[in-house]
């Protein structure tokens, strides 16, 4: 192992000749580094609080102001995460080993100390603490990552069947901390009963098949009895023979998120299954292109959808017959207003049919306008009916005037030729007279008929004309 | 100044029935009846006398020229305002009766069949009061 770069050492001790000694030592096995000396506690405190880093520093235990276990403890204190050597006589080798628990980094005897010794002591103790200091860094990492995400983090031997995990399960499920077991059972039985079974599987297959990899999403029970819905991420540890040991994960709450696209869901549903034909034009890059057509807009134009999504709205709606309309529309698409047209479209087939459409422009979250929505419903079957109603009034209109003209005339001959012969006073046909009077009367209820028929045609001419 | 009472009407015998009923009522000792407006025209531009006057019992509804047709053509002729209507139709349509009075030659409008009393009533209108008092 190469010994790494040292930079600093610190001697503390008062035995001038010892000190020297080991400066030697160390100038031996080390280059361009800067040794210094303290040979009282009070020095030594001024070196570690001065600012200087040490890579290591070598301590006697018996200092005039301080020593044994004592100035351990304040050495110890003051070094911080510098590796601290403890030197000892033969003497008080007992105590040396004593020091390594009280976080001294080795200790060495003074009396038969070799250069390999003090070589090897010197590069472990700056590398061991080096790692540990790795490790505290990666430790601390750890810890302040766990508070600021809101993730459960839990970490499972699966063995022991025991399960810890860090404070989310108190803040997002809202679990007291002494409510919260470490048993596996503890966990199991918060999942939701529809999702166990699920979720039990994927573990066991990926057990299996030793896919280290684990994520599914599930609902997890809250302390109140509700559930949440979670995607729970974790990472398998095998060991030697590939077993399944350990796993560490996390389990993110993802509740909201599947509330708003169980909302999506249900109103794309509402969307493709609505009976008026709707379709959505992006106008990204200035073009007014297709994104989306429902089923019903399938149905309605009889386009597929390939020849529709990416092609203008426009060339889908109107005919010959709307240039006033579609001015309107055009209008609406330049000024972002919404627009309610009532046009005749042509399916793929050519054939022609009465569109009521409703177009309306969208906008983004900052306010500006992105897509426009078209929804359009056949309205030929509406179209068709008014105008049979329309064609039906002419037709009552034309008989009206029949009755009033056609069948009118031969009664007014009739009414007049029975007037005349009940005027002529001949005697010798004054006999026939009751039977003119008859057919006269008959003229005259039939006249009376007659005009009946014409007001109540023109009673209803009038009331459709309003 | 006499009436010369004229029947336009392509009915046969409602111009007989009529005939009869104005020559009885003596509205006029001898009508003389036409099948069509046109025929009717043609009489007057050909028969026209500058000092008599005439009334015209129209039918509406005939072949060749209708009623219609027939006052809208008398309109620009020199003998327009010697001229009296009397609107005879068999027609019980309101709306005829409303188009009659934009004509200034209509005095009147009446349902066929023409009776004694209706024929005696037209004395009494304003236009031809003067021929029978």
């Amino acid at each position: 192992m190469a010994t790494p770069r040292i930079e600093n050492l610190l001697i503390i001790e008062d035995n001038l000749g010892d000190a020297i000694l080991l400066e030697e030592y160390l100038s031996e096995i080390t280059t361009g580094t800067t040794i210094e000396r303290a040979s009282t506690f009070a020095e030594a405190k001024r070196f570690l609080t001065s600012g200087v880093s040490f890579d290591a520093m070598f301590l006697d235990l018996s200092l005039p102001d301080n020593s044994g276990k004592n100035l351990v403890n304040d050495i110890i204190q003051l070094a911080q995460l510098t590796p601290v050597i403890v030197l000892t006589g033969y003497s008080d080798e007992k105590f040396g080993i004593e020091t390594l628990s009280l976080g001294v980094s080795d200790y060495l005897i003074k009396d038969n100390l070799t250069l390999s010794q003090l070589s090897k002591s010197l590069t472990y103790s700056i590398e061991r603490k080096r790692i540990e200091k790795k490790l505290i860094h990666s430790n601390e990492r750890y810890e302040i990552l766990a508070k600021a995400t809101s993730d459960t983090i839990w970490d499972w031997n699966i063995g022991k069947k025991k399960i810890v995990s860090n404070q989310g399960i108190t803040r997002v499920f809202g679990y007291k901390e002494e409510e919260v077991l470490d048993s596996e059972m503890w966990w199991r039985e918060k999942i939701h009963p529809d999702d166990y079974g699920h979720l039990t599987k994927t573990l066991a297959a990926n057990f299996k098949k030793g896919i280290p990899i684990f994520q599914l999403e599930y609902r997890f029970r809250c302390a109140d009895g509700s559930y949440k819905y979670v995607l729970d991420r974790g990472y398998m540890i095998l060991d030697a023979n590939n077993k399944p040991v350990r796993m560490i994960g996390a389990m993110q709450d993802i509740t909201l998120k599947k509330e708003e696209e169980e909302k999506m869901r249900l109103l794309e549903s509402v969307i493709t299954n609505a009976t008026d034909a709707i379709l959505i034009a992006d106008t990204a890059g200035g073009d007014n292109t297709i994104i989306y057509v429902n089923e019903a807009f399938i149905k309605m134009t009889g386009y597929p959808s390939e020849e529709l999504i990416g092609a203008n709205p426009q060339a889908f709606l109107g005919s010959e017959l709307d240039d006033e309309e579609m001015q309107k529309l055009e209008e609406s698409l330049n000024t972002w207003q919404s627009c309610n047209l009532v046009l005749v479209n042509k399916k793929k087939d050519g054939k022609k049919y009465w569109a009521n459409v409703s177009v309306t422009p969208v906008s983004d979250a900052k306010g500006g306008f992105t897509h426009w929505i078209y929804i359009q419903r056949d309205v030929s079957d509406r179209k068709s009916y008014l105008q049979s109603i329309e064609e039906q009034n002419k037709r009552l209109k034309e008989i009206a005037w029949m009755q009033s003209h056609i069948v009118r005339a031969p009664l007014a001959r009739i009414m007049g030729l029975a007037s005349l012969l009940s005027e002529q006073g001949n005697t010798s046909e004054m006999d026939n007279l009751p039977l003119i009077e008859s057919i006269s009367s008959s003229a005259v209820e039939l006249d009376k008929i007659i005009r009946q028929i014409v007001q109540k045609t023109e009673n209803v001419q009038n009331q459709t004309a309003e | 100044m006499t009436l010369n009472v004229l029947i336009i009407d392509d009915d046969k015998m409602i111009i007989l029935l009529h005939k009869v009923m104005v020559a009885r009522s003596k509205l006029s000792e001898s009508p003389l009846s036409f099948s069509d407006g046109k025929i009717a025209l043609e009489f007057l531009s050909a028969e026209f006398v500058e000092d008599q006057h005439y009334l015209i019992l129209l039918d509406i509804n005939m072949p060749v020229m209708n009623g219609w047709e027939f006052l809208d053509a008398i309109q620009t002729m020199p003998f327009a305002q010697k001229l009296s209507v009397i609107m005879v139709t068999s027609s019980v349509d309101t709306g005829d009766k409303i188009k009659a009075k934009q004509y200034s030659q209509v005095i009147h409008f009446l349902e066929k069949p023409l009776k004694m009393d209706t024929c005696n009533y037209i004395k009494t209108l304003p236009a031809v009061v003067s021929f029978f008092s």
